[in-house]
This record gives structure tokens, sequence and C-alpha cells, in this order.
């Protein structure tokens, strides 16, 4: 047949055509570990979860990542968390707007002078001080003998210092020097800060110490008449 | 076609009957499309491998044929020839080429019809360019028409034509010098 080929067109497409039906057969070893291997891979994968869904025909479905279809209480609850959002977002635009100086110092982060204390820090440490001094809520009524008696601690609260013959309907006061504020650092100057009394004229210009105790006697008596 | 519609859409869905059915039924063909491009059998069963794993790959993706799987099969396969070749500048062993000549036999063929097709088969594989090689493998040996020839191998059908025309040229030369 070799002899008697003549290679026109038509006979090499036959010829070729013939050699189409010439096939290797697969090796079987070889077809059956690849097709092992295949199966296996097509197990991990579908295992996997992470192969894609069926899509709608829109292409929403292709991808892997295609979100699941939204029901109608999911769309209601949206649709209100995006209301919520935007009127609380409304809120505090209107409360920046309104306390822009507030907003400002925050931002800032600088005390306005509103804000800052208008007693100096030394007074206002002091002051709660006088106010609870014992001697002054627990002070009897009695007379004043001013040889005797101490010195009153403040000007300002009048309370006499009980006589010792006035014991009887009378609660018992200690006698000795009434306390005074001390120096934070111990030295004690009178005059030199509240809660102590002055001892001399120059302290307290205008009004002796005389002056002082015959006024808190004055007080007292009025009192005493007022409660009877 | 319409089963092979059907399979395709089952394998989209990652159903592992459908997939396990394709394996079965384009494996045996790709081999054959492989060892007729590479000449070794080694070489042609790792193709399938790759052909396959590939497949798989682009299902999970989202990807891979719309319509058309075989020649999709054959195309994956095509490139993955093109780019071990390119990096393997190899001729065939002859040990490879007489293994593809004692195992060509076929129970209908005659001693001289078998010389003569194994002369057109060495003519394919020596002779032509890789162009016109892999056109003629696809459109006379594998049966592919000219239009999935033309996919496969990326070009357009006349370009297709043109490497056809002058492979056959090329084939009735050698043939013509025996």
């Amino acid at each position: 047949m070799s002899k008697k080929f003549v290679p026109t067109e038509s006979n090499i497409q036959k010829l070729l055509k013939n050699l189409s039906a010439d096939k290797k057969s697969y090796p079987k070893d070889m077809l059956d570990t690849r097709r092992a291997a295949y199966l296996a891979q097509v197990t991990s994968v579908a295992g996997s979860g992470l192969h894609p869904k069926k899509g709608n025909g829109r292409g929403q479905g292709s991808s892997p990542h295609s979100a699941a279809p939204m029901t109608p209480l999911m769309k209601v609850v949206l649709v209100a968390l995006v209301a919520a959002n935007v009127a609380l977002a409304s809120y505090m635009a209107i409360y920046a707007y309104e306390n822009w100086d507030r907003v400002q110092v925050l931002l800032s982060g600088k005390p306005t002078l509103s804000e800052a204390s208008p007693v100096p820090p030394e007074i206002f440490n002091q002051a709660p001080e006088l106010e609870a001094t014992p001697e002054i809520a627990a002070t009897p009524e009695g007379t004043i003998t001013p040889g005797s008696t101490p010195a009153p601690t403040s000007l300002s609260e009048g309370d006499p210092q009980p006589s010792g013959n006035d014991t009887s309907d009378s609660p018992q006061v200690d006698s000795s020097e009434p306390d005074s504020t001390p120096e934070p650092n111990g030295k004690d100057q009178p005059g030199k800060h509240l809660g102590q009394t002055p001892h001399g004229p120059g302290d307290q210009p205008g009004q002796s110490d005389q002056d002082n105790v015959q006024d808190d006697q004055g007080k007292d008596k009025d009192k005493d008449k007022k409660e009877k | 076609m319409a089963d092979l519609s059907a399979l395709l859409k089952a394998a989209k869905r990652f159903d592992q009957d459908a997939l396990e059915k394709i394996f079965d039924l384009f494996a045996p063909v790709i081999y054959n499309y492989a060892l007729r491009l590479c000449q070794d059998p080694v070489q042609a069963d790792q193709i399938v491998g790759d052909v396959f794993s590939k497949l798989l790959d682009q299902l999970n993706a989202g990807k891979g044929p719309r319509t058309n799987l075989r020649s999709y099969l054959y195309q994956i396969a095509y490139n993955l020839f093109i780019d071990q070749s390119r990096y393997s500048q190899r001729v065939a062993p002859i040990e490879i080429v007489e293994f593809i000549a004692t195992n060509t036999g076929s129970v209908q063929t005659e001693i001289e019809n078998r010389a003569l097709l194994d002369t057109v088969m060495l003519a394919i594989n020596n002779k032509l360019t890789e162009d016109q090689r892999h056109v003629i493998i696809l459109r006379f040996l594998e049966g592919l028409n000219l239009k999935e020839t033309a996919k496969i191998v990326g070009k357009n059908t006349n370009s297709v034509k043109v490497l056809q025309s002058r492979g056959i040229a090329k084939l009735r030369q050698v043939l013509s010098e025996i």
C-alpha cells in the first residue's frame, strides 16, 4: 500500500484520520493512582465547604463570598437601626453646635475660666477647719471673766467661754487654752492665719479684747431672754 | 451534548458523581492528547493530573467552562504542555519514539499501513513547526473543529486554516520523498 500511496491532500487527511483511531490506552496503574488522587482532591474541596453555591442567574451567586438573601424582618430591623443611627448622629451634632465651647475644651483638653476655682487654694483648704471647731458648736451659755478666761477663738463667733461658777446646768468645759489651727510646719504664728485669736490691738484695728468680751456677753443675754 | 451540559452544571455544584464521571470520560482522551504532544507517558500522566486539578480549582473559584467542557480540558492540557516545553527545550528520546512505534499496533491495520502511520507520526513530531503540529493533532487526530482548535491554540480560525494547510503540505512533501 505504501508503494501505491499518492501523497495528495485528501489522502493525507484520510491517513491522519486513520492515525486518530490509533489510540494508546491509559496504563491501568497510572489511571488508578491518578483517579484516587483526583477523588481525594474532590472530597477535600467539597468537604471544606468552600465551593460556590449555585447562583440566581444574575452573577450574584457565582462568588463564594455571596450573601444569603434578606428576609423582610431583617430588612425592617436594618431600616430601624439605620434610623436610630441617624437620630443619634443628629442629636450629637445639635448638642455639639449648641455647646461648641465645651466641645472645644474637650478637644483641646484645657479648662475654661468658668471651670477654674474662684477661691484661692489656701483659703479654701482652711475654711472647713473653722466650721469644724468643736468649741463653736458646744459653747454653753455663761459669763466670761476677762482676766481668768482664755481669749475667744474667733471674733466672728461670739460664743463666750463658760465661767467656773455656772457649772450646774451646763456641760463641762475645758478650761485650758482653746485650740487654734496650728501651722502646718509647726511654727505657730498668731494672727497670721485664720482660726487663731489675735493677741494684740494691732492685729484687730478698731476693736480691743475688752470690747469683744462685752459684745459677746450682751449677745448671750439676749439669747437667754429669747429662750425664756 | 445535553448530557455534557447537565454534567457540567452538576460539576459546578460540586456534585461528586458528576466530577467522577467527568474524569472517567475525559482522562483517557486527555492522556492520549498529552502523549501525542510530549511523547512521554509519565509526563502525559502528570499533565492529566494537572488538568483535572486545575479544573477543580476553577470550579471552586466559581469559574470554569461555560459550555464546552471537552474543549476547555484540551485547552488546559495544551497550555500546560506549552509551559513545560518552554522550560525544557528537549527532543523526544529515541526510546520514546520506539515506544510509540511499538505500541501503536492495531488489529485492523496492516503492516504497511503501520509503517506509513509511523512515518507520518514521526513527520508530525519532527518536521512540522509547533503551531502546525498542534493544529494537525487537534484537527485530525483529536477530531476537534476549527473553532475549538482556534480557541485552544489561541488563534483565529483563519490562522488555523493557514497552519493546517501548511502542515499538510509539509507532510505531503515528506511522504513524497519516501
